[in-house]
């Protein structure tokens, strides 16, 4: 009886620090959250050595044209197909000439600026994807599958620029989205 | 004796083998030189028609009129359209463009409230492109203007009818027609005067290319000797490929029109190709005398000679009687003369050369023949151009000598130049304001100084408050003090950021500027664009920086774009003669700032049209239109500026006098003035809501800066970047409605 108390005394500390720790960590991802701009602070104490970017990751992008966007008028779904073929072939500047040509007609179209990113990212033209990714972000309303998938994007890009840091805190916001 | 002659002729022959070799030389290095020497063609941006497409019918019959297009009922050829109230039938012309061959198609759509409905093409195309409007071309120094047409692209009947009116023995002789020279001697000599000539078209092309018009003796044997030369050097193929598009056919202006493409465009807006037999009779005609048969000035005459053509045409058996009667019964229809080619926009060709200045040289632009696509939206630019006008004409009955302005138009995603005014004048070529004129921006500047705080969240948001209190800096130099005033010349103890950009506060603004430091400013200025040095002044945060109007739109593109730099261009692609694609200039993006911090910097450049300084705009506006903006008044008002955009549109306008005398205009009277009533005509969207899971939106009591609630006074519907929403709640009194409801009903 005697030990239950200290015993109690020790379990309850024990969960007020773990509980504690859980805060401090989640605070630590808050000031580490993305900045869109530059990389964080090289704060990477709260991350864990294995926690890199796989290269697999890359395979989770497929670029794939827009044409499930039912607010794509038929006009600019043509220009999307002319881009997709050109794309097909590696035409890579008659591609961006349609989907340019698309986002003329609309040019609030999230999905449409994703595709064009997706383009970019294929030439390896990576900060400019990264930046269309950020564009079709800011136009982005509710498809959380979508922003999902741009800041992926944006992971894939950094990565391959050489900012981990970076890379590491887009894939985060992504899995924000997975739930 | 024999000596002597025999030397004298060895001589002779000396000097005339020495003059044949000069002049083979000078016209075997001209003629290739001459023969593919092409200016460029510029052309306007294509307009693109399908479903749902935003556009007036006065604005879609304006485009086809500028293209050429002629009305007519049955619409069977390209180049027409009829219309039947807001119903169009077009039959539009086939073009070459950078990414595909456009072909000729016949459309029929119906616009409702401005929005193409019903839209059908019968090529069934989801969309179709007219035609781009011709606005000029870059000419060599020697103002002649071509359109190349080959051998191949000429009909048969043409170029029989062509050589049986002016050079019958052509495919025969060798540059020299001796009959024709003995009958043009007959006539000249029964006559007693010189009538008639005998010249072969070699000849004629001779004399194009290399000779004056005077009628002498020695100009004659020397054409003569050169076309001989000619005929030995080159095919008749080649010689009459060239003189297709030599001969010259009329002056518009100061462009002189050579050559039969050209002048298909020219009298008939047409491609040489689409030419029907009376107007290609009318252009053969007119070689004998362009200026002598010019249709416009002298249609009697001209339809006189045309119809001595048809008969020409039909007693060589190129074309039948049933079309030479037919021909000779139409009347002398050409197009006025505002529809030809001739540069139509100066300003806008301006900025064109000198964007193209940047990769290719003179020489090849004014001979190689490109064909540049530009960004020019002609509708946009005709409106600018006729607002501009009235807003001056007005306000000039205020002032004591004529104002002058300039306008630049840009699309706020991609940074393309759809119109630019650097004068009252759009049709004159003189001082380009828009791209030259170096102004002091005045308050165009503050939005960059408050977006430089608000960068820092953590430090700034639009509640943070600022003294605007008097501000005494001591000139160094020589020991001056520069007290500014505010506009109202009013202090306040405190007031938040957003009111100190909305009602345009100079007081807080230097304070600002103070305690974020040059250098911070001068970073914000440098991402924004601009790359003029920063003077490190505290005149620098009243805007002294000077800047051309062409300057602040890159400024404020960046803005208006939502953080993302994008290259200001005037130019689409380029194409080389032949069709080939040479360069596209895409739209690239850069991301230069945080989208939170320019969400913040909108909100209260959305403010400054609702409740500030701009907000005199929604007497033209719509109330439903959701645009963003900043006045800016220097000194004296000397100048008066306007920058502001819609969801797609980018004005910037600027007012005042090359004199740099005072105005009785400020930013809100004179260049908001041209701005709003522009942007009225051009089919604008509303600025959209940027959807950003990092900010929230608070209701603010705006004199303390803390939270408060949205029936109370004195309150704002603010946007904060989250985790950096006002500590404290500021206490409820006088219960009423918020000013600022607009916004929280727009950004529920």
């Amino acid at each position: 009886m005697k030990l239950i108390i200290p015993l109690l005394l020790l379990v309850t500390i024990s969960g007020c620090q773990s509980f504690r720790l859980k805060i401090e960590s989640s605070d630590s991802d808050r000031q580490n959250q993305d900045s869109e701009i530059s990389p964080d602070q090289d704060d990477t104490s709260s991350y864990d050595d294995d926690d890199s970017l796989d290269i697999d990751d890359e395979e989770e992008i497929v670029t794939e044209e827009p044409q499930k966007d039912p607010e794509i008028p038929p006009a600019a779904k043509s220009l999307l197909k002319k881009a997709d073929d050109e794309r097909s072939l590696q035409n890579y500047d008659r591609s961006e000439h349609y989907v340019e040509r698309a986002l003329r007609i609309s040019p609030e179209s999230p999905y449409i600026h994703f595709y064009y990113s997706q383009i970019l990212l294929e030439q390896e033209k990576n900060s400019l994807a990264e930046s269309r990714a950020f564009k079709a972000l800011s136009l982005c309303e509710h498809d959380k599958n979508l922003k999902k998938r741009l800041w992926q994007l944006i992971a894939i890009s950094r990565h391959r620029e050489g900012d981990n840091q970076g890379s590491i805190n887009a894939r985060r916001k992504a899995e924000q989205y997975s739930h | 004796m024999k000596k002597f002659l025999g030397g004298v002729l060895f001589i002779s022959i000396f000097i005339f083998l020495i003059l044949v070799a000069y002049l083979q030389i000078k016209m075997s290095t001209s003629f290739e030189g001459k023969k593919w020497s092409m200016p460029a063609l510029v052309y306007a941006r294509p307009l693109e028609l399908y479903d749902q497409k935003t556009i007036s019918p006065s604005d879609l019959e304006y485009e086809l009129y500028q293209l050429g297009y002629q009305y007519s009922l049955n619409g069977k050829s390209e180049g027409t359209f009829s219309r039947d109230g807001n119903s169009f039938t077009i039959f539009t012309r086939g073009f070459s463009f950078w990414d595909s061959k456009e072909p000729s198609n016949r459309v029929s759509l119906t616009i409702s409230r401005d929005t193409i409905e019903n839209f059908q093409s019968h090529l069934k195309s989801d969309l179709v492109r007219l035609d781009p409007i011709k606005i000029g071309g870059i000419y060599p120094g020697h103002h002649e203007d071509r359109l190349l047409i080959k051998n191949e692209d000429t009909p048969t009947s043409f170029l029989k009818g062509l050589v049986a009116v002016e050079d019958k023995d052509f495919y025969n002789h060798f540059g020299l027609s001796l009959s024709s020279i003995g009958r043009a001697l007959i006539v000249n000599i029964k006559s007693g005067k010189y009538i008639q000539g005998g010249s072969t078209i070699s000849q004629q092309l001779v004399k194009n290319f290399f000779l004056t018009n005077e009628r002498t003796l020695i100009r004659k044997a020397q054409e003569a000797l050169m076309a001989v030369l000619m005929e030995f050097n080159y095919s008749k193929k080649e010689i009459i490929e060239t003189y297709l598009n030599e001969i010259y056919l009329g002056q518009n202006g100061k462009r002189a029109i050579h050559g039969f493409g050209l002048a298909s465009q020219h009298y008939f807006g047409k491609n040489f190709k689409s030419l029907q037999v009376h107007e290609a009779s009318l252009l053969i005609a007119m070689v004998k005398g362009p200026s002598y048969y010019n249709p416009r000035r002298h249609p009697k005459r001209a339809k006189k000679r045309r119809n001595l053509v048809i008969g020409v045409l039909y007693s060589n058996n190129i074309i039948t009687e049933k079309e030479a009667l037919s021909a000779r019964k139409k009347p002398i229809s050409v197009i006025p003369k505002t529809n030809s080619v001739l540069t139509k926009y100066p300003d806008y060709m301006q900025l064109v050369k000198k964007q193209l200045l940047e990769e290719y040289d003179m020489e090849d632009l004014s001979s190689e023949g490109l064909k540049i696509f530009t960004n020019l939206d002609p509708i946009l630019q005709h409106k600018s151009d006729l607002q501009l006008k009235k807003s001056l004409k007005k306000f000039d009955k205020n002032e004591n000598s004529p104002l002058e302005g300039a306008v630049v138009l840009s699309k706020v995603d991609t940074g393309e130049i759809i119109a630019l005014l650097g004068s009252r004048d759009d049709r004159a070529s003189g001082f380009n304001r828009a791209l030259k004129a170096n102004r002091p921006i005045g308050s165009l500047i503050k939005p960059a100084i408050y977006l430089t705080a608000l960068n820092q969240p953590e430090s700034y948001t639009l509640a943070s408050q600022i003294p605007d209190t008097a501000v005494n800096v001591e000139n160094k130099n020589d020991g001056t003090f520069w007290t500014p005033k505010n506009f109202d010349n009013e202090t306040r103890e405190q007031v938040s950021i957003y009111d100190a950009l909305v009602h345009s506060y100079n007081l807080a603004t230097i304070h600002m500027g103070l305690a974020l430091g040059y250098s911070k400013i001068e970073e914000t200025l440098i991402d924004l664009g601009i790359t003029k040095k920063i003077p490190h002044l505290p005149s620098l945060f009243l805007g002294s920086l000077e800047m051309t109007p062409f300057e602040v739109t890159e400024m404020y593109q960046t803005i208006a774009s939502g953080g993302f730099k994008t290259h200001l261009k005037s130019i689409h692609t380029v194409i080389s003669r032949d069709g080939s694609p040479i360069k596209r200039y895409s739209n690239k993006l850069e991301k230069k700032f945080a989208s939170n911090s320019i969400h913040l910097i909108q909100h209260a450049m959305l403010g400054t049209m609702r409740e500030g300084t701009g907000r005199s705009a929604y007497n033209y506006l719509s109330d439903s239109l959701n645009t963003a903006g900043k006045t800016g008044t220097t000194n004296d008002q000397r100048d008066s500026w306007f920058a502001g955009f819609t969801g797609n549109i980018l004005g910037v306008v600027w007012i005042g006098k090359d004199d740099y005398k005072p105005t009785q205009l400020t930013g809100s009277s004179g260049a908001l003035n041209v701005w709003s009533n522009i942007i009225a005509q051009s089919h604008s969207t509303s600025i959209r809501k940027n959807f950003s899971d990092e900010i929230t939106y608070n209701w603010v009591h705006i004199p303390t800066g803390k939270l408060s609630d949205r029936f109370c006074s004195d309150v704002s519907y603010l946007p904060f970047i989250k985790g950096s929403e006002p500590i404290g709640q500021a206490p409820c009194t006088n219960i009423g409605r918020s000013i600022s409801n607009w916004f929280h009903s727009f950004f529920q």
